[in-house]
This record gives structure tokens, C-alpha cells and sequence, in this order.
């Protein structure tokens, strides 16, 4: 028999632990022990993720029920608004329409979401929205990096800046959206993961929902030291990282 | 209508194809909404969950990797992490007062008629049908109800403990079925 309280810090205490992990049922220090081993080990990374994925399909075995009628038409709208266009019904025969005869697309692109070349520029505005609630200047930033998906879609920004102690600047544009309507939902399924040149992780807890989709962490580190930023969920998945470059 | 894969309708509704979105969301919101509602228990809240589900799959499509399983079992594992953040969100809720369903097939009556109703489950039925009954209950109440070990623990009786162990094994013979199985 296991006792709880110890954190789980070997691949062997991982090992036992990570069904709970793929099933979302770690809960405090013990999770945050747990992802912080993930985030640092390929093996029980991929051992986690196969049971995730084992996981997930169980419920394939969940009763069916049918929703309100409508119910389609608000995910697409509220899609739709996500996106910044409008998006058209779903045309007969899967024809596209639109205003001008040609299928309408959904905008992905964020508004924040810049090219390579004004991203320090952004960085610095960013930098200075920050940093509203303190009082010194915004910092310049050292290094900043566009936060990707494993595929290479850009989904936010991270820059740091500071001498040490270091600011970790984190913007995932629509974030908050995501997770308000939770209250006190499911921020704290997801950690911000901070890798230094020396290999040292640290792992901060994204803000409660309602802290906005910009999220800033202090590091003792000079910035240099600074190098990939990652949001990872409560199974230790990665959801987007970005690899600092300097400025 | 649509006689594609979810796949298929999948990418274009990653994409922002508006005709595709409509249809794979047409397709799967019965089983979205389902398993939503068997875990928040409220229509309205499981309407919402359902709802973001699909906006977190939409949002996080990227994330879907094709050769770990379906994107029907990608996209109800979404869904029920939005229902357990939906149920802490609003503080612990009422435990079900019935016993555990004998969903998943506690008895292989119902594993034929699970069988027929998901035969795109068949796979995880047949394995689910292999495990001893115990852990097999254990996995389907932490998955298909969304309960915690210890909920479970103080339905049945059946010390925290084991509950764990049960469940442990049981997504670990799962997962190596599964994995046997795929090419
Ligand atoms: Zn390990």
C-alpha cells in the first residue's frame, strides 16, 4: 500500500500514479509533483497518454441523449463568434455561400497573433499591459517566442524580461473566454511551465479564471536563463510552448 | 447525408468549413450532450458543457493526434473534463442516491445492446467485457459518471483502496488491449 501525502517524484511513483493522472483525479500538491515529473520525462509522459487515450474511449460508451433543439445552431454561432466573422448556415448540399458567392471562412487568426517582425514590437505593448498593476516601468523585453501547438498553430506569446529575478510575460488571447463561464473551473487544471537553459522546471498554476488571458510569473533567473514557456493540462499534455529567441 | 468519416468532418470543422462544422457537430452532439448530462445530472448545466466541449475542440483541434484513437473518444474526453469542471466549479455535488448503473456491460446482456447501440465501440466493449467485474464498474463510474475514487468508495462500501487499485488495473488492461490491437 501506498501513502498518499508522499509526492510522487521517481518514474516508478509516477508509474503507479498514472492512471489518477489520465483520469483527472490528482488533486493538489500531488497533481502539481506528478505534472512536473511528466514535464520533464518523455517515458511516463507517453505512458500517461496512452492510458488518457484508453481513457477517452470508454466513453464511447456514455448513454446518447438529445439536446434542446437549436442546440447545434448556438455551438456554430458561438464558434463563429470566437473565430471574429460570422459564420454562414451550413448551405444546401454543402455548397459554400456568402455575400460573395464563395464559402465563408472563419477567421482564425487572433487579433494578437502577429507576424515574426512586429512581434517585439507587440511584445513591448504587451509588456507595458502587464504591467498595470505595478508600479515600476514595463520592462524590455530580453527574449520572446510565438506560444505554438504541436502542429505549429500559433496560439499566443510569451516574452521575458528582467535581470533576475526574471518576468515570464504569458498572453493566450481568448483564454479567459474559454474558462469564465466555470467560475472557479478549470484554471486549476492547467500550469504554466517554465524551462531553464539548465534544465530546471518550474511549474506555476495559470491564474483563476477571471485573471485574464495574460498571465505574468517571476522567475530567480535572469531572463537570459529563460528557455521554452508551455501551458500543460491536468493530464501533462502540452497544449502550446514557445522557444525563447533574443531580442 | 453525410457519408463521410468523423475525420473528414472533423478537419473541416477544424478548419472553418461551415457546412462540415454543422455536420460533425449534428453528428456527435447526442453522444456529447449524453455523456455531459450523465455527469452534471442538470439538462441546462449539461447543455453548456456540451456547448464547450465543442468550442474547446474547435479551439485546441491541433491537439488531436489521429493515432491515438478516434476524435469521437478525443472529443468526449474534452467533454468530460468540462463536465468535472463544471461539477467542482459549483462545489461538491449531491452523490447519485441509486446504485451504480450496470453501464459498459456489468452483464453481457447489456454488452450486446452497448455493442449495438456505439459499434464504433466494440473494441473497448469486448475489453471491458474481459476485465473482472469490480474493476470494471470502478473504471465506468470514474469515467461514464465522473466520479472520484472516494465517491465511488462511499457508494459501494468498497474501501478507497481498493476502489484505486481496481481502477488502476483496469485502464492499464484497457490501454494494453488497445494497444495490442491497433496495427
Ligand atoms: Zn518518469
Amino acid at each position: 500500500m501506498t501513502t498518499e501525502p508522499t509526492l510522487p517524484t521517481t518514474c516508478e511513483e509516477v508509474r503507479e500514479l498514472a492512471p489518477d493522472i489520465a483520469l483527472g483525479l490528482l488533486t493538489g500538491e500531488v497533481r502539481a509533483a506528478a505534472l512536473a515529473h511528466l514535464e520533464r520525462c518523455g517515458a511516463c509522459r507517453a505512458d500517461v497518454a496512452g492510458l488518457a487515450s484508453a481513457a477517452d474511449e470508454v466513453l464511447l460508451l456514455a448513454p446518447e441523449a438529445t439536446p434542446p433543439p437549436g442546440f447545434a445552431d448556438r455551438v456554430l454561432g458561438r464558434i463563429a463568434e470566437l473565430g471574429g466573422t460570422e459564420v454562414a448556415a451550413p448551405a444546401p448540399a454543402g455548397a459554400g455561400r456568402g455575400a460573395g458567392g464563395t464559402a465563408s471562412r472563419w477567421r482564425r487568426a487572433r487579433p494578437l497573433l502577429a507576424a515574426a517582425a512586429v512581434l517585439v514590437v507587440l511584445a513591448g505593448v504587451l509588456g507595458l499591459a502587464l504591467a498595470r498593476s505595478r508600479d515600476d516601468a514595463p520592462a524590455t523585453p530580453v527574449a520572446t517566442a510565438e506560444m505554438q501547438t504541436g502542429r505549429g498553430r500559433t496560439v499566443g506569446e510569451v516574452a521575458v524580461s528582467g535581470a533576475g529575478p526574471a518576468t515570464v510575460e504569458v498572453q493566450v488571447p481568448e483564454w479567459d473566454a474559454l474558462v469564465d463561464r466555470w467560475g472557479t473551473g478549470p484554471s486549476g487544471d492547467y500550469h504554466v511551465a517554465i524551462e531553464l537553459h539548465d534544465g530546471t522546471r518550474l511549474l506555476r498554476p495559470v491564474p483563476d479564471a477571471g485573471g485574464g488571458d495574460a498571465w505574468t510569473f517571476t522567475v530567480e533567473a535572469p531572463a537570459e536563463a529563460v528557455a521554452t514557456v508551455s501551458v500543460v493540462d491536468g493530464a501533462g499534455r502540452v497544449w502550446c510552448s514557445g522557444r525563447l529567441l533574443p531580442v | 447525408m453525410w457519408d463521410v468519416s468523423d475525420e473528414a468532418l472533423f478537419a473541416g470543422f477544424a478548419s472553418g468549413d461551415p457546412a462540415a462544422a454543422a455536420a460533425f457537430v449534428r453528428r456527435l452532439e447526442r453522444k456529447v450532450y449524453g455523456l455531459a448530462l450523465a455527469i452534471v445530472g442538470d439538462p441546462g448545466d449539461a447543455q453548456d458543457v456540451a456547448q464547450e466541449a465543442f468550442v474547446r475542440a474547435w479551439r485546441f483541434a491541433d491537439s488531436f493526434d489521429e493515432r491515438r484513437g478516434s476524435v469521437a473518444a478525443w472529443l468526449l474526453g474534452i467533454t468530460r473534463n468540462s463536465a468535472l469542471d463544471c461539477v467542482r466549479g459549483r462545489g461538491r455535488r449531491a452523490l447519485p442516491t441509486a446504485e451504480l448503473p450496470a453501464e459498459a456491460g456489468a452483464d453481457p446482456t447489456d454488452v450486446d445492446e452497448v455493442v449495438g447501440r456505439h459499434d464504433d465501440a466494440s473494441r473497448v466493449v469486448a475489453l471491458m467485457r474481459e476485465l473482472p467485474a469490480g474493476q470494471r464498474e470502478a473504471l465506468a463510474a470514474v469515467t461514464l459518471q465522473g466520479l472520484s475514487t472516494r465517491e465511488v468508495s462511499e457508494l459501494t462500501g468498497i474501501p478507497h483502496g481498493t476502489v484505486k487499485t481496481r481502477v488502476r488495473l483496469a485502464l492499464r488492461r484497457l490501454r494494453d488491449g488497445l494497444e495490442d490491437r491497433v496495427p
